[in-house]
């Protein structure tokens, strides 16, 4: 089970592979990671989505020291603001809405009795919803039905910096400099060492390419193309401004659409992360930089930086004895906070499927098929995001609601649409009540409920509905302010984290 | 943010189920459970005319019979009774070189670092693996003729049992048949019976031979291989499978085996699998096989003894779809899948489920109906799967193996892992335990256990084994809980 291992690139993918590599993998195999000072770092994914918890558990680290290192703060939801129509205000948690009622989903019943409860909205019936709109945080209490899960907003760079001292603690070897050649093999073309600018040669029998958008490794080298995406996701810029912390402290993400995009607002305990996502052939980057700082909700902190990327993957993450990890397999927009997501996700797999026989065939075989997957699927829920919306106000938008989707979307959607039924699948990030979230949010009005919902006498049914808000409200005022559980350095004892959206229940 | 539904749903009052055996008799009373309380009525035509199963027959259940009893409230002791039952806490399989028991349940035992099973591969190569069975309590008990309930408290090892049933199928249907009449199902005998319908409109009414003609908002039809509502009147196309891996499946009864087993048994045999699932009074044997003179010399033995046996001829397949229009067919009327570990039962069932989850209104929606036969489609090729696990060493070349399946097994094979897949039948550790015992075994393992010794994992394992003994032999043997009860 000896293997060398070489990973291209610092910065979150990078250090996240580094780390995991050396808490999971033999003490047999080599683990070095070569990066440069010189070449910045994107950076991505401040927010994040509970699967980091998992990955950090994994990994044995502290809570309470990671919020430290990071200047985290928790998330429990991600606030959609303009996304229907202007007006428009909703929120994404990491939970269910609910409980289902004698095998029926909840929502059916909301439904049912929406038009004699118009003051209780569908984040009237999620806990987590419910202190993520009073800036409260609490773990999850011990009632199936009321689980959630929770996430961080987190300094990414500090992350990175966190898990470089973890991983040389055990054993990872850093090489500082810039790789100035990739050699190949001549038989089979796979990477046999990469050299630095300084002659150093660096050898190994698995290359994890973190190298970001350049994608040096697998995209450079090996000649992997790359498949847009950009007719489904128009967006192709964004500029990123730090600003002042916020006093009360949400805990949660915020995205508000603009005429031409979209803006991300993420609280850190030092600062708060700001940045504007948008289409380049629909305003300028002086616009754009100019619309996020009228936006702040605090003063700025430096300078503007500007990211430009296109949506898409490489048509495959794993080739030869290659496997790129984060923005060099593919990017998809912040939206909804997958990146570190994708990262992790690469990771484990990258770990499942290791080549340890020497075969990197079945390896190979198995990644790709899995990461085609997840990124498939996300990114048919990041367009339903652009394609719902009602928004008459711009051509982007109009465009974007008239725009093809794929048939895989298209069909969830027309189910939707015909009967409130969330099409079901197992596998994959996003389940029935992130879609539900975006469906009713966006303002998708379903033809039909389900006919059991109407089962019970309107007033029998209102009167539960009301009491189970109630009861929502209740637990979400006893819970201790986001800022306050923050000064206390967050969480006291931290719950055993599962690989799910939703706390491992969808209650 | 406002959202109303633009109309009210038009639900369904009228269903109407046709059907003489166990398929119709289980759909009857699901039905009339989960949809009286809203006002539906269900009716149950039972054909006497159609032919529908043997009366020899013994419905081998999988836990998914005792849960569906308690589902629909039907009391389980009192049908164990009727219908000479046995509890089953899995299946012994045995076969010229290997051994192995499928245990129902689940081990229970926490990933240290890594899965259980992963321990057994970094162990051992080849049929050894499949020694991970042995770290079920239900195996354990099993072997030593106890049986033993399961309970709620998560840290009870007994916990992780979950337990099948053996039943005398004509005394269940029976059984059933009057349980409905409990929960005012409608049931209407009738000699023959006419489908007025075409694939246009659906099903219109079905007429008695009196005349009386009998009309729902929605049918199902659980009339068997024939499918007399969706293939004879809808003209449904049925494709038969590539392949039939069984062409014959012949049942007859032995004296019962003393004491009782509490489970039951698959052996391969030259011309495919035997099974036996005993009765209270009597042992089922069921036998799959593949050619016709293994079928003549078995039917030649079993004349000589003076044996009734029934033969039924396989021929796997499905129809294009199973919900048509107002008509969901069920069970062999939408496809034969084959039953050799699963039954027709558990397979009618799940598709039941499935559409009860989604549930149409009387407007019968284009796009409920295609996400079911969507799911349902799934479920046919995860079923037939299991059959080709079966046959994957004898009846078929490997090469032969659905693409699907082969990619499960590769990716077993090559890393221990269970490739994740959508609308899986069966958890995956039981996945692993059948695999692992029909002699798929993997040559990878975890990572994190690569730094752990051999020795100390055995040692676990054996400590973990005298645990589970010693729970097993407190518990009460399968005589003692059949007669307590």
């Amino acid at each position: 089970m000896s293997q060398r291992v070489v990973i291209v690139g610092g910065g979150t993918a990078g250090w996240m592979s580094a780390a995991a590599f050396a808490r999971l993998l033999p003490s047999s195999c080599s683990i070095t990671l070569v990066e440069s000072e010189q070449i910045g770092t994107v950076g991505v994914g401040e927010a994040t989505i509970p699967h980091i918890r998992y990955f950090n558990q994994l990994l044995g680290i502290e809570e309470r020291e990671f919020l430290a290192a990071t200047q985290a703060t928790y998330k429990l939801a991600i606030e959609f603001v303009g996304w229907g129509d202007r007006s428009s205000r909703y929120l994404h948690p990491f939970s269910a809405f609910g409980s289902d009622i004698e095998g029926v989903d909840f929502h059916h019943y909301w439904l049912a009795a929406k038009e004699r409860l118009p003051h209780l909205n569908l984040d009237a019936f999620s806990l987590a919803s419910q202190l993520a709109t009073s800036d409260r945080f609490a773990p999850p209490p011990p009632y199936a039905d009321l689980g959630y899960g929770y996430a961080y907003h987190l300094d990414a760079s500090r992350y990175a910096l966190f898990l470089r001292r973890y991983a040389e603690q055990r054993g990872v070897a850093r090489c500082e400099g810039k790789v100035e050649r990739v050699e190949q093999a001549h038989d089979d073309g796979r990477i046999t060492a990469v050299t630095l600018e300084s002659g150093a040669r660096l050898e190994g029998d698995l290359f994890i390419d973190c190298s970001g958008f350049r994608s040096l490794l697998l995209g450079k080298t090996l000649g992997v193309t790359f498949e847009s995406w950009r007719h489904w996701l128009p967006c192709d810029r964004a500029v990123a401004m730090a600003s002042d912390p916020l006093d009360h402290l949400p805990s949660y993400t915020r995205s508000t659409a603009t005429l031409s995009g979209w803006q991300w607002r993420i609280p850190l305990q030092h600062r708060t992360g700001n940045g504007q996502v948008y289409a380049s052939d629909c305003v300028s980057d002086d616009e754009a930089s100019y619309q996020l700082a009228q936006a702040l909700n605090s003063q700025s902190l430096g300078e503007p930086n500007f990211i430009r990327f296109e949506a898409g993957r490489r048509a495959h993450s794993w080739e030869k004895n290659c496997v790129a990890v984060g923005l060099s397999s593919g990017f998809l927009e912040p939206l909804e906070s997958t990146s570190i997501y994708l990262i992790q996700m690469a990771i484990i797999k990258c770990i499942e499927f290791f080549p340890f026989a020497g075969d990197f065939t079945m390896s190979r075989k198995a990644f790709n098929r899995w990461m085609e997957l997840e990124y498939d699927r996300v990114r048919d829920f990041l367009i339903l995001h652009y394609h719902l919306n009602r928004r008459k106000d711009s051509e982007f938008w109009r465009s974007c609601a008239a725009m093809s989707i794929p048939d895989s979307l298209r069909e969830k959607i027309a189910l939707f649409r015909e009967s409130a039924i969330i099409q079901h699948y197992d596998h994959g990030l996003f389940a029935q009540p992130s879609w539900l979230a975006v469906y009713l949010g966006q303002g998708l009005r379903p033809d039909s409920v389900d006919s059991r919902a109407l089962a019970y006498s309107p007033s029998v049914m209102v009167s539960s509905l009301e009491s189970m808000a109630a009861r929502l409200r209740h637990l979400a005022k006893a819970a201790p302010l986001h800022r306050e559980v923050m000064g206390r350095g967050g969480l006291a004892r931290e719950l055993p984290a599962a690989m799910s959206l939703y706390g491992g229940g969808r209650g | 943010m406002v959202v109303a539904v633009d109309s009210a749903p038009n639900a369904l009052r009228q269903l109407v189920v046709v059907g003489r055996g166990l398929i119709g008799a289980t759909a009857a009373i699901t039905l009339a459970k989960f949809l009286a309380p809203s006002g539906c009525k269900v009716t149950w035509l039972i054909p006497q005319a159609l032919h529908e199963c043997d009366d020899q027959d013994v419905e081998m259940a999988d836990p998914a019979l005792s849960r569906w009893l308690a589902m629909v409230g039907c009391p389980e002791r009192e049908l164990i009774d009727a219908c000479h039952g046995l509890y089953s806490l899995g299946v012994e399989y045995q076969s010229e070189t290997d051994d192995f028991f499928f245990p129902y349940g689940t081990h229970g035992i926490t990933p240290s670092p890594a899965p259980l099973e992963h321990e057994f591969f970094k162990c051992f190569n080849g049929a050894e693996q499949a020694s991970f069975t042995q770290c079920f309590l239900a195996t354990r008990a099993a072997k030593k003729g106890r049986f033993d309930f399961p309970v709620d408290d998560p840290r009870s090892v007994k916990s992780t049992l979950r337990y099948g049933l053996h039943l005398d199928r004509a005394a269940l249907v029976d059984y059933l048949q009057k349980f409905a009449g409990s929960l005012a199902v409608q049931c209407v005998s009738c000699d023959t019976l006419q489908v007025e319908g075409n694939e246009k409109e659906g099903i219109a009414s079905l007429v008695l031979e009196d005349g009386t003609r009998i009309a729902g908002d929605f049918y199902v039809d659980a009339t068997g291989a024939r499918a007399q509502l969706l293939r004879e009147a809808l003209a449904t196309p049925f494709r038969v499978g590539s392949d039939s891996l069984w062409r014959y499946r012949l049942s007859y009864r032995e004296p019962q085996s003393s004491p009782w087993r509490p489970y039951a048994r698959m052996t391969r045999e030259r011309y495919g699998w035997r099974r036996e699932a005993g009765l209270q009074n009597a042992t089922g044997v069921t036998a799959w096989l593949q050619s016709p003179s293994e079928l003549n010399a078995l039917e030649q033995q079993l004349k000589e003894c003076g044996t009734r046996y029934w033969v039924q001829p396989l021929e796997t397949g499905r129809c294009s779809q199973a919900w048509r229009s107002n008509c969901l067919a069920l069970g062999q009327a939408a496809a034969q899948p084959g039953e050799l570990l699963l039954s027709e039962w558990f397979w009618a069932s799940h598709c039941l489920l499935l559409w009860l989850e989604l549930l149409p209104d009387r407007a019968n929606q284009p796009r409920i109906r295609a996400e079911y036969n969507r799911r349902w489609e799934t479920a046919y090729e995860r079923l037939i799967e299991l059959h080709w696990l079966h046959a994957g060493r004898a009846e078929c070349d490997k090469a032969e193996l659905p693409e699907a399946l082969q990619w499960r097994l590769n990716v077993l094979r090559s890393f221990g892992r269970l490739w994740r897949r959508d609308d899986e039948l069966m958890t995956d550790e039981s996945w692993v335990a059948l695999a692992l015992g029909l002699g798929w075994h993997a040559e990878g393992y975890d990572p994190t256990l690569a730094d752990i010794g051999v020795e100390p994992l055995m040692d676990k394992h054996r400590k973990i084994l005298q645990a589970l003994d010693k729970v097993a032999e407190k518990m009460p043997s399968l005589s003692a809980v059949i007669k307590r009860h």
